[in-house]
């Protein structure tokens, strides 16, 4: 079975094992493409042990450009160079281990076509995408929840793409949303989140910014030989977009904040 | 513990970057990554596998030279100690 994943025009082609494609087709019908661009195989394998542990806590490391995502169960590679993915996993794999490897493989074919996967949550307001980003634990589920009434492209990962008219936040079906039928959104700002007594909005050092991106850039900032150029973008996309550092209580008043300060 | 005989290079994979006045420096290992202002960029920078930890205090001092050298050799064996726990750099040899 073939079936085509495309977020934002960035198309993987899942093939392989019928039962795991068609899983994925099903648990993400509104993201169905026909550009046939990457293509990833999902083999079955059971000569590999059974899994003792969740395949999203492996890490990928990179050799000769290729990258190796590997665990008990699971042995997945990727080659940027021929658009092509291969993993096998052992038959017990569940459908978010199949999962956590093709975000994997997005991660890299965003990048290759110069777009950023980000670890972040998009919440829409004044028909713009309002980017809030940090590490686990930052608050970027909870920010996204509290932002009552507002749509919310994606709580966890969203793809930043450049385009003529600017830079945009797509969603992503790699976590939460709200009112999924919006798909993207120009982006109007960048906000790291950290969450405090009060709702403040500060400036955030150069280098901190720069840091904070990177280590928020899921897969490509392992990889020494993709980083320098990651850097080069971030660099370049914050002399277009605004990056605040957002101090947030647990409550939606900290839009206040944004309006007074965000134009 | 290092000392002022101590020489150091950089990590191999390590990746930094200047923005704004500051050094943004990645560790690919584990993504994460520091951020050094521009005394401690400068050291950084430094850290070439050739000179001692001393030498480079001396040439560090020189820009600096209403700061008693005794206070950058400090400052640059605190720092490199700090580099070395985080996996930026490597001792070279001692």
């Amino acid at each position: 079975m073939s079936w085509t994943l495309d977020i934002g025009g960035v198309c993987l082609t899942l093939t392989g094992a019928d039962e795991w494609v068609g899983a994925l087709a099903q648990a993400w019908p509104s993201w169905a493409g026909e550009k046939v661009d990457w293509e990833v195989q999902l083999l079955p394998d059971a000569g590999l042990p059974a899994p003792s542990q969740l395949y999203s806590e492996a890490r990928p490391h990179f050799s000769g450009g290729n990258a190796f995502l590997a665990a008990p169960g699971f042995v997945g590679e990727i080659a940027p160079a021929q658009r092509h993915a291969v993993l096998r996993a052992h038959p017990t794999a569940r459908l978010n281990d199949l999962s956590y490897f093709i975000r994997t493989v997005f991660a890299l074919a965003a990048f290759e076509e110069e777009n950023f996967l980000f670890h972040a949550a998009g919440v829409l307001h004044s028909e713009s995408a309002y980017v809030l980003y940090g590490n686990s634990g930052s608050g970027k589920t909870t920010a996204a929840y509290l932002s009552k009434g507002k749509a919310v492209l994606n709580d966890d990962l969203l793809l930043l793409r450049p385009t003529p008219a600017g830079w945009k936040a797509w969603a992503t079906p790699f976590g939460h949303r709200r009112h999924p039928a919006l798909r993207s959104a120009p982006l109007r700002v960048l906000l790291h989140l950290r969450q405090a007594s009060e709702d403040r909005l500060a400036r955030i050092s150069g280098g901190q910014a720069l840091g904070e991106l990177v280590a928020n850039s899921p897969v490509i900032n392992v990889d020494a030989t993709r980083l320098p150029t990651l850097m080069q973008r971030w660099l370049l996309l914050l002399t277009e977009i605004p990056n605040y550092q957002l101090y947030f209580r647990r409550s939606n008043t900290f839009w206040e904040v944004l309006d007074a300060h965000v134009n | 513990m290092l000392t002022s005989t101590d020489i150091l290079a950089l990590a191999l994979d390590v990746v930094s970057r200047q923005n704004e006045g500051e050094l943004v420096v990645v560790l690919p290992q584990s993504g994460k990554f520091f951020v050094l202002n521009g005394t401690g960029a400068e050291i950084f920078q430094r850290l070439d596998g050739e000179r001692t930890l001393a030498e480079i205090a001396v040439a560090l001092h020189a820009g600096y030279e209403d700061i008693p050298l005794a206070r950058v050799q400090t400052d640059v064996l605190a720092l490199a100690q700090k580099l070395l726990a985080r996996g930026a750099v490597r001792a070279v040899t001692s």
